[in-house]
């Protein structure tokens, strides 16, 4: 057990035992040895279940809002105690962005921050095993440990070591934020990341002629099958009700006009690549300003659908258009609720 | 036969709409191919309602609301533009030609414009043929 990982336990036993928070929000070994899971620790004594290791991919953040969106049973007063929450640096933008939208306030949380010096992914932990002829299920003991330019890790007792960008998150090679923006307490170190976000990969297809960037797109969409593990996974998706959701409505004589126009069947419920191109881009518009590029969708997709190509691209052009990014300021306003006299309008006639 | 694009204008109502009038009382000719829809205000228009009419079936859309600083809301047309910014790269950058989606500031004064306007958007939307990676399969032509 790290130093990071005690000293998380140790403070988060003490917030629960005097009553400060209602639960805290951290990680859990997941089903197999390759996975953590979030978790929700209620008493003090749970605290034990709380790890801290190069597993810990999820962005918690999103869960800050669950809890709001939940309605009271009956004769159930609401508990106003502020939640614990374990964030990363990426997590952390989230978060600000979640309270600069106000979703949630400030006093509604206390912030566990722990700098990152990168996540494991782990289906690609998951490929380099198989390689070495190691499957899950005979997997007991994993544990990994960091240093500078590789991944050591121990399986079984035996020693393996990979290099950082074989097993690493593809959003961790070009982290601005490796430091959590606000936290309440800081554990660990500071670490030092890149400085720079490197577009190469949104570059690559920007390159690519017209017909061969809708070959690529469609062939990706094609592939979706609408699960919408990307907007349940995603952070900054809170909305009680979603716009694509509205295909749920039936018209019935009773049915108003006011619920015919609010509730207008923008998106059909079969899963064809024009309902999913739709779904992707009305999804996209909604991130735009607000996406930090925190990989969740791509990793929650079952499909294997590189989400984070276009939100990488959304990022790119809101910086360059806009100069405005999503995430880094508490007291910012919504990209699109506010306005240049020279924002770019060469494509106006 | 010939293909002739079907083109779904959304007109706000202070500019736009007025500068359509002003090209009809003028009896100016320009082309048929373009269904106008009145809005509010360009700054009304979502961009799913852009997204729709081309999974729709159009072939081409088109807004136009007031200049800036003429909004009769003050700012409506500058928010729009922030969005149709990014919307155009969105469709710019997953494959889908971006003249299918033009924007146009026209006043209410604006008759010629409007008519020109109208002419060059349907004849580079007619040069791109039918639009038919938006629309669902099935019922494609």
């Amino acid at each position: 057990m790290s130093d990071i990982e005690g000293n998380i336990q140790a403070k988060a036993k003490k917030l629960l035992k005097d009553g400060t928070i209602k639960y805290f929000i951290g990680y859990e070994n997941g089903s197999d040895p390759l996975h953590t899971t979030p978790c929700f620790i209620k008493k003090a004594e749970d605290v034990d279940k709380i790890v801290w290791n190069p597993l810990c991919v999820n962005n918690l953040a999103g869960y800050l809002t669950h809890d709001k969106k939940r309605e009271l049973k009956k004769g159930e007063e609401e508990d106003k105690k502020p939640i614990g929450i374990l964030v990363k640096g990426c997590d952390s933008k989230s978060l600000v962005q979640l309270l600069s939208e106000h979703r949630i306030e400030k006093d509604e949380v206390i912030i566990f921050g722990v700098p990152c010096d990168g996540v494991i992914d782990p289906k690609k932990l998951e490929k380099v095993l198989k390689d070495k002829n190691l499957s899950v299920n005979t997997i007991d003991s994993l544990t990994i440990q960091h240093d500078g330019k590789n991944y050591t890790v121990k399986v079984n007792g035996k020693k393996y070591s990979f290099p950082k960008d074989k097993i690493e998150m593809s959003k961790c090679s070009d982290c601005t934020q490796p430091n959590p923006i606000i936290s309440d307490e800081t554990f660990g170190e500071k670490v030092k990341k890149s400085d720079k976000k490197d577009y190469k990969t949104v570059e690559e297809i920007e390159a690519l002629p017209l017909a061969k960037r809708w070959k690529f797109w469609s062939d990706q969409f094609a592939k979706c099958i609408r699960c919408s593990a990307c907007r349940n996974v995603c952070p900054v998706c809170y909305c009680k009700e979603c716009v694509v959701d509205s295909a749920d409505l039936v018209i019935t004589p009773q049915t108003t006009s006011s619920e015919k126009a609010n509730k207008m069947p923008w998106l059909e419920k079969n899963v064809d690549p024009a309902e999913n191109m739709f779904f992707h881009l009305t999804r996209m518009m909604h991130m735009a300003g607000r996406c930090i590029n925190c990989g969740e969708c791509e990793r929650a997709c079952p499909m294997n659908i590189p989400l984070s190509l276009l939100t990488k691209k959304l990022e790119k052009e809101v910086k360059e258009m806009f100069d405005y990014e999503a995430g880094i300021d508490v007291e910012a306003k919504p990209l699109l609720s506010i306005f240049e006299e020279d924002d770019p309008g060469d494509f106006i006639k | 036969m010939s293909f002739e694009p079907n083109i779904v204008a959304f007109l706000c109502k202070w500019c736009s709409s007025a500068g359509a009038d002003l090209a009809g009382v003028s009896r100016l000719e320009y082309k048929p191919n373009v269904i106008p829809i009145q809005v509010k205000c360009s700054g009304r228009v979502n961009p799913l309602y852009i997204l729709k009419a081309l999974k729709e079936g159009a072939d081409g859309v088109l807004v136009s609301g007031c200049h800036p600083g003429d909004c009769h809301y003050v700012k409506g047309n500058m928010y729009a533009r922030r969005r149709f910014a990014i919307l155009r790269k969105l469709l710019e950058y997953i494959g889908i030609e971006p003249e299918r989606f033009q924007v146009s500031w026209i006043s209410a004064s604006e008759g010629t414009k409007f008519a020109q306007v109208i002419d060059e958007v349907t004849e580079s939307i007619r040069a791109l043929g039918p639009q038919k990676k938006l629309t669902k399969v099935g019922f494609d032509e």
